[in-house]
């Protein structure tokens, strides 16, 4: 039995007094939570209450034996229907609980808006003042120590000084029942994420210009948030609220950097993994997905409003892919398509200032959130904006990342075929024997072209990366079946198909790819003789292959798994 | 007791041997014992003695073993729990009088396991499946423990922790059935979990 409950139970002095009166606050609290199955306030209470821990897991166990009312086929063969309603008026009475009002210290919950990673946010009454707000309770288990909740408090009342129309001011910082929260005003329109974009999307010239007030005052309201300081870090369409009258709101700022300060400063704690990417992949600039926190900057936040702009010109998330892993690779190599491909009214100005926003290069982006303001105001006015179409090697950086398996193919098929008509124009080979080389190729160039329409525009990509797979295969073969001896060294093409197959972060293409290299190659080996004047140089070509498969493919189970529990460890939603 | 032991006590009592299955009901008698209490002193909000409905559903259970299909812990305080909410359901309508008994079940409740028909067999296995999948999961053992740690506690600890865990009462409520200041109550209730857990620990 810890000290603490020792004190509990010989009540000597007041202070003794007092402490078991808390354990009994905290406990009963968490009995309350158990019985009204909110598992996570349970957890938040645990965390911050490590004495109590084994009464909790007491209370736990008792719960398990408490009568259940799940059980309904009970009722079912009960004759009078009063009886049964009395047999389990207890239980609920204990399940309708979560739509009475909860008390919480001077606020009463009265609604749940949303939760995320951090905490939950409540719509709450504040007693003493009789006013609406909207409260944010912050999970315990996101303070490693005293001296971060020290650190968190100073934050948020520096967070609570600052003073912007388009910014969603903070009342107060403070904890109940070990629970740290903080209160905000309450803007009742709900944010962008549920409320406009659908109409948005939907379009007459009029909107365009709506979007660009809109992402004007939340730029207005970053360059104000720059001015003090604070790198907002996760800025998207959740976050920006939208009140009655269609301003914006931005919320929720400072908190991630507050949360990045504590992560860094003490990287020995395990902690520190769930909080190691703070954003949301999908609408995090390249340098917080990669982890760079050094490179994070004010710019950083450009991207992100880059890309609400995208998502609120098109109606689509640009980087947003089905796991966080994806998303995070996206927004480090991938490049969304045009906003114009989605819907050809959108304003080439609308557009460019889009694009700019989204540069992989800090150095490319707006410098400023007031530049990016400028720029939007410019459009609004109609006059000349300062963002520039992209000069060709930007044209050819994007164009790779946007479709990167076709221009490698087409890079690849290039450089080979060069080589070759080179070598054919200067020693004149046989005609017969180009022209079979070069019908492969071109015949290669226009399957990948094919493959690559197929992923844009069919729904089972994954199908289509197997076929593309296949053909690559396919086609290798070909190529080596009519190449001259000796083959020795073109056979590096099978293992470089595998490890390119990897970067789709798919095991199952990767072992398909392996597998498909072997059979091909027993066909090679079959039509090739040369290949088995040393029998034994095949059989270990083979295992080197299947070693490569197996390791790439371990390689991406090992990403994938990070991923997962990344996506289970998410700061936010 | 460990899980395979328990299981290792159901697959012999399941073959025959009847000093395990007398082990294995004794085990379950402060478990069986326990919730009932909880259902019924919810229900009737005064305290009861269930010593009848306990030694009656630990007598059912005793003759309709033969129909327990289950092999696991979790499965045989599932049917346990099953034939327990039957009686205690019986219980309920003969206490309030208000309906009329049901001539078959009542002829299941007596005939069982010497003159098992078809449709009682289907009864049995009915009840079996009523746990909730998130039960089944659980730990059940610890439910075991847990039952007859609750069963050592003195009176008035066993019976702040039956009204606020188990009936899911309020403090202000469990004050009031216990004749205490809810202060009291609460001082009570923590020192009847502190020495449950104490209990718990010296198993």
């Amino acid at each position: 039995m810890s000290i603490e409950i020792e004190k509990a139970l010989n009540p000597v002095s007041n202070e003794q007094d007092d402490q078991s009166e808390l354990a009994v606050e905290v406990l009963n609290q968490y009995l309350n939570y158990l019985q009204t199955h909110d598992p996570e306030s349970c957890h938040g209470l645990r965390a911050v209450n490590p004495e109590l821990k084994k009464l909790m897991t007491c209370l736990d166990s008792l719960e398990r034996l408490a009568p259940d009312a799940e059980r309904s086929n009970l009722k079912d063969h009960s004759s009078g229907p009063e009886d049964a309603t009395l047999l389990f008026s207890q239980t609920d009475s204990g399940r309708s609980l979560p739509h009475q009002t909860i008390e919480f210290g001077n606020y009463e919950l009265l609604d749940e808006l949303g939760r995320g990673g951090m905490g939950v946010v409540y719509k709450a009454r504040q007693k003493d003042l009789n006013r609406i707000v909207a409260l944010k309770t912050i999970l315990s288990n996101q303070f490693a120590s005293e001296e971060e909740v020290r650190r968190f408090y100073l934050e948020a009342q520096a967070a609570g000084r600052l003073q912007h129309s388009n910014i969603v001011p903070i009342h107060e910082v403070g904890q109940y029942l070990g629970q740290h929260y903080f209160t905000m005003d309450y803007i009742s329109g709900g944010s962008l994420a549920n409320s406009n974009t659908r109409q948005l999307s939907e379009t007459s010239q009029g909107d365009f210009y709506q979007v660009a007030s809109l992402m004007l005052q939340v730029s207005q309201a970053v360059q104000y948030l720059h001015s003090k300081d604070i790198i907002h870090r996760d800025l998207k369409p959740s976050n920006i609220l939208i009140d009655e009258n269609g301003m914006a709101h931005v919320t929720d700022f400072g908190l991630a950097k507050i949360f990045d300060a504590i992560q860094t400063g003490s990287e020995d704690d395990a902690r520190t993994q769930s909080g190691m990417i703070v954003g949301t992949p999908g609408y995090m600039s390249p340098e917080q997905a990669a982890g760079q926190l050094t490179e994070i900057s004010a710019r950083s936040d450009i991207f992100s409003l880059g890309t609400i702009l995208y998502e609120l010109l098109t109606g689509v998330s640009p980087f947003k892919q089905n796991s966080p892993l994806d998303s995070l690779v996206y927004v480090i190599e991938g490049e969304p398509p045009l906003p114009q491909t989605h819907n050809s009214s959108i304003p080439y100005q609308l557009e460019l200032i889009c694009l700019k926003c989204l540069e992989k290069d800090p150095d490319l982006r707006y410098q400023s959130a007031s530049e990016l303001a400028d720029d939007l105001e410019r459009f609004i006015a109609g006059e000349p904006i300062q963002a520039q179409p992209a000069g060709f090697r930007q044209r050819f950086q994007r164009w790779f990342r946007r479709q990167p398996a076709l221009v490698s193919r087409l890079s690849a098929i290039a450089l080979s075929a060069g080589i070759i008509q080179t070598v054919y124009s200067t020693q004149g080979i046989d005609f017969t024997y180009h022209l079979k080389m070069m019908t492969i190729f071109g015949l290669w160039a226009m399957l990948a072209l094919f493959f690559q329409w197929g992923l844009d525009h069919l729904k089972n990509k994954e199908k289509v990366r197997f076929c593309w797979v296949a053909a690559d295969v396919s086609l290798l073969t070909g190529l080596l079946v009519l190449a001259d001896s000796p083959l020795g060294i073109l056979l590096i093409g099978y293992p470089m198909l595998i490890v390119a197959a990897g970067l789709f972060f798919y095991v199952r293409l990767v072992l398909f790819t392996t597998v498909l290299s072997i059979l091909a190659f027993a066909v090679l080996v079959l039509l090739r003789p040369e290949l088995t004047v040393l029998w034994q140089y095949p059989v270990i070509y083979v295992m080197v292959l299947a070693i490569l498969g197996m390791i790439t493919a371990y390689q991406i189970f090992r990403v994938r798994v990070l991923s997962r529990y990344y996506d289970l460890h998410r700061p936010e939603r | 007791m460990s899980q395979s032991r328990f299981e290792e006590l159901i697959h012999r009592a399941r073959a025959g041997d009847r000093s395990a299955e007398n082990e294995l009901l004794q085990k379950c008698r402060s478990y069986v014992s326990l919730i009932a209490r909880a259902q019924i002193e919810g229900w009737m909000r005064t305290k009861f003695d269930a010593s009848d409905l306990v030694q009656q559903t630990l007598l059912e259970a005793h003759q309709g073993l033969e129909n327990f299909k289950g092999q696991t812990e979790a499965e045989w305080l599932g049917w346990l729990r099953g034939i327990l909410n039957h009686n205690t359901l019986d219980f309920a309508r003969k206490y309030q009088g208000a309906a009329k008994r049901d001539v078959k079940r009542e002829f299941s409740i007596n005939q069982t396991g010497r003159n098992v028909d078809q449709s009682d067999r289907q009864q049995w296995e009915l009840k079996d499946q009523t746990e909730t999948p998130s039960r089944i999961l659980l730990n059940r053992e610890q439910e075991i423990l847990m039952a007859e740690a609750v069963a050592q506690l003195p009176a008035d600890y066993q019976e702040v922790i039956m009204l606020r865990n188990l009936q899911r009462l309020s403090f202000k409520q469990v004050a009031e059935r216990m004749n205490r200041s809810p202060g009291a109550a609460q001082m009570l209730w923590l020192r009847a979990l502190n020495q449950l857990q104490e209990l718990l620990e010296c198993v």
